[in-house]
């Protein structure tokens, strides 16, 4: 059977320098976290700096159901990376394109280019998978926009990655100037599943099903 | 240390909590066993709010649960459930007439 593509193409500009964009596409546990409505498991079975191989317990829109995909990322280089999704025993195959390009100082657009191999005959449902990328991709960028938002802020007040920051924890500390502290970013990022178990079992499930959300907080007096 | 308004009862009442950022403080404002108290909204972990959920119970203990990664911490004490190494600061908090104040570094 002659095979096709559906396609799509989405973008979108953020004020975020790249390095923390892309540390959130390689956070791959926050996906059961900040996009709980859409995922509940996800397994990383391996990770380097250049790539991820995992699995992951998705809820697709329109759907009703979740899926299990499995999907490796490659980190072509600084500025682009792919993700080729296999689904069904490897029945449907997809692939991903993200690429990054820095407009000015820390601003940064993102541009997800989305293939799906199908049989020809399928090919009438690309203004339908057309619709569903773009809706995807929108609500997901919406759902990462207050984590980006957050994590930038935390950054300028001297966060560090598992201690917090440090006139928060010891009240007598003096506070360092740390607004123009350029983004650093060093894959992988490390997991809390792995310290958690101590071991190699890497599968991170979403704790609860149902939640009353109080949001992200109140704006300032 | 100084002290600072960061809200009012009213503030309170919709959910039983509220977080706000103060002076570089991101401080969650609950009230639980009828006593109303403050604990840092950063989670050490990657930074992520633990207010956004509302409490839940761990085992029978109170816990938050951070928003981005579900990482839990204990609501009496602030210690991350599962990385003891991790723990949240408790804030001072005091109620005058309806408004919330604490004391911040």
């Amino acid at each position: 059977m002659t095979k096709s593509y559906l396609t799509s193409v989405s973008s979108a500009q953020s004020k975020f320098p790249k390095k923390l964009l892309l540390w959130n596409y390689w956070d791959h546990e926050h996906i059961v976290g900040t996009h709980f409505k859409h995922y509940k498991k996800v397994n990383i079975l391996y990770e380097n700096d250049k790539c991820c191989y995992s699995e992951r317990w998705s809820k697709i829109p329109y759907l009703p159901f979740y899926i299990k995909i499995t999907d490796l990322l490659v980190l072509a280089d600084e500025n682009q990376f792919e993700v080729f999704h296999s689904i069904f025993f490897n029945l449907i195959k997809g692939k991903q394109v993200f690429t990054f390009t820095e407009l000015e100082k820390n601003n940064c657009k993102v541009t997800r280019q989305d293939f799906l191999q199908i049989p020809k005959i399928f090919k009438f449902l690309q203004p339908l998978f057309d619709k569903i990328m773009k809706k995807w991709f929108i609500k997901v960028w919406e759902e990462d926009m207050p984590m980006r938002e957050r994590r930038l802020k935390v950054w300028k007040l001297g966060f560090q990655d598992y201690k917090g920051i440090n006139y928060i924890n010891n009240p007598k500390a003096k506070r360092e100037d740390n607004s123009d502290r350029p983004y650093e970013l060093k894959l992988p990022i490390p997991k809390i599943t792995q310290i958690r178990k101590n071991s190699t079992e890497k599968t991170f499930v979403r704790l609860f099903n149902n939640s009353k959300h109080i949001g992200y907080g109140l704006p300032d007096l | 240390m100084n002290k600072k308004k960061i809200g009012t009862l009213k503030d309170i009442e919709k959910s039983n909590q509220f977080s706000r950022w103060i002076d570089g403080h991101d401080i969650l404002i609950f009230k639980f066993n009828n006593s109303i108290q403050g604990i840092s909204n950063i989670c050490p972990h990657f930074g992520g709010p633990i207010g956004y959920h509302e409490i839940k119970f761990k085992d029978g203990e109170p816990v938050f649960t951070c928003l981005w990664h579900n990482l839990q911490y204990f609501v009496k004490t602030g210690e991350c459930v599962t990385h003891k190494n991790l723990c949240l600061r408790k804030y001072k908090v005091e109620v005058e007439k309806d408004e919330i104040f604490v004391y911040i570094n």
